[in-house]
């Protein structure tokens, strides 16, 4: 009878103007962006839940959003735009880690439900996808308001504290997400356990790479702690790079130690079956490079197959 | 908030809050009998329900978002004739989830065969393996599941087109 007491007003903005008008109505209150709701319908305490009356503004109607666009350099997604329907559109452009990344997250019927934006955006975990896409250096739209409404591109990793923790302005809306069209010799992805139901024990790694003559070049590698954060460092980044291939026993200890030293650093303690999960994978990731490069001729233009 | 919505093709306007899950609403303002889960984000997968022809876990939609939308619910589905296809399809694999799950996996597979009755590709059979672990109930394991939903297909192409014939 009186539940509408306690319900939260909604705002369904249908374009920016409308979402700015919108903003500047509830200047004081911090509305709450609402996009596809996965990870804040999922919290036990949603619903019932003990706040007061709230504005919620929902960015669904937001047509602006929901545009994509691709050309030769890059594919840029509006901040609504479905995971799925991400893979769907550049299943034949973009990065097959970006693809693995994704078909991994969820099954269909959620990814159906999970936005580029929202996930993007988690504050109580943090997703592989925005992991991968920080090894990809994709780039995003932030809009804020300051006198009027400003926007401005920032690299990914920008948006992110050094442990992964989520630092744009308050009130702040992320807007869309540019990624460069380009491949690599060597990718890799692999995820443990759900983020989504059991993120303190599950992880994920990914790793980019270019080869040169036997060794590697280039190299991006990133660990994703999705309770914690990100393991990610140029230093990190440098010792992969310097690597001669097949990787040596000595050099995968020495890179094995530094990750772990560099959890313990940033981290402190991790659950062990974590712990043992990141070993694993690391291992598994190793191993994999190895195989894979025993295969590969160097003839220019030829790709790793895998 | 005033929230207007078409159930099983009963058209309902409700009050009630609008973050409100779609699970809970289904429960206790209709009282529909086959969404009996509320794992609290837990995603046991026991909770879905046809959003637009869509399978959705109801638990992750809240309450404003289906304002003008069209749910069918398994209490619906199962007076339809599209629901004899996968009922039979059980049948004939020997298959028996339990009364938990059964509501889910027949409206997952229904989402599923509408994304391919039309078309004449094959399944991808990782996606519906993927799909199958989206239901956590150990009743049923997933290559169980993939069987049931390529009969169900089956039966279901093979009913139109034997309409599609009467017709012509």
């Amino acid at each position: 009878m009186y539940v509408e007491l306690r319900s939260p007003n909604i705002h369904e903005p249908e374009n920016m103007a409308a979402y700015n008008n919108t903003i500047l109505n509830y200047r004081d209150t911090t509305p709450f962006l609402w996009a596809g709701g996965t990870e804040i319908m999922s919290q036990k305490d949603f619903y019932p839940a003990l706040r007061g009356n709230i504005e919620i503004i929902s960015l669904g109607k937001i047509e602006e959003l929901h545009h994509f666009l691709r050309n030769d350099r890059y594919a840029e997604f509006g901040a609504m735009v479905t995971i799925n329907e991400i893979a769907q559109a550049g299943k034949l452009v973009l990065p097959r880690i970006l693809l693995d990344t994704i078909n991994s997250t969820a099954c269909r019927t959620v990814r159906e439900r999970i936005t580029v934006g929202g996930s993007l955006c988690t504050k109580r975990f943090k997703t592989s996808l925005a992991s991968t896409l920080m090894i990809l250096d994709a780039a995003i739209e932030l809009r804020y308001m300051k006198k009027r409404m400003h926007s401005k591109w920032y690299q990914i990793s920008r948006i992110y504290d050094k442990n992964g923790k989520l630092d744009i302005p308050e009130g702040a809306l992320l807007s869309k997400v540019r990624i460069a069209i380009q491949q690599y010799d060597y990718q890799y992805y692999k995820t443990v356990g759900s983020p989504l139901s059991d993120p303190d024990n599950s992880l994920s790694v990914a790793l980019v790479a270019r080869f040169e003559q036997g060794s590697i070049s280039y190299a991006r590698v990133i660990f994703t702690l999705p309770s914690k954060g990100f393991i990610y460092s140029r230093d990190l980044d440098n010792l992969f790079t310097s690597i001669h291939l097949p990787v040596s026993i000595s050099r995968y200890a020495q890179v094995e130690s530094y990750v772990i030293d560099y959890i313990r650093e940033n981290f402190s303690e991790i659950p062990p079956l974590q712990e043992s999960r990141l070993r694993g994978c690391f291992h598994d990731m190793i191993r994999d490079m190895n195989e894979t490069v025993l295969c590969y001729t160097g003839t220019p233009g030829e790709r790793i197959q895998q | 908030m005033r929230i207007e919505l078409t159930v099983d093709g009963k058209y309902l306007a409700l009050s009630l809050s609008s973050d409100k899950p779609l699970n809970l609403l289904l429960q206790d303002d209709l009282e529909i009998r086959s969404v009996t889960s509320h794992c609290n984000g837990e995603l046991c997968g026991n909770c879905i329900v046809l959003l637009e022809g869509k399978a959705v876990l109801s638990c992750l939609v809240p309450a404003f978002e289906v304002r003008g939308r069209t749910i069918v619910t398994f209490d619906g589905f199962s007076r339809t004739r599209d629901y004899r296809d996968i009922e039979r399809a059980f049948s004939s694999c020997a298959v028996n989830p339990c009364d938990n799950c059964y509501a889910s996996r027949v409206l997952l597979i229904e989402s599923i065969i509408r994304r391919y009755e039309s078309t004449i590709n094959d399944f991808d059979e990782a996606e519906i393996l993927q799909e199958a672990e989206l239901i956590r109930c150990p009743c049923l394991d997933s290559r169980s599941f993939l069987t049931v939903a390529r009969e169900s297909l089956f039966n279901r192409r093979k009913r139109k087109n034997v309409r599609r014939t009467q017709i012509s």
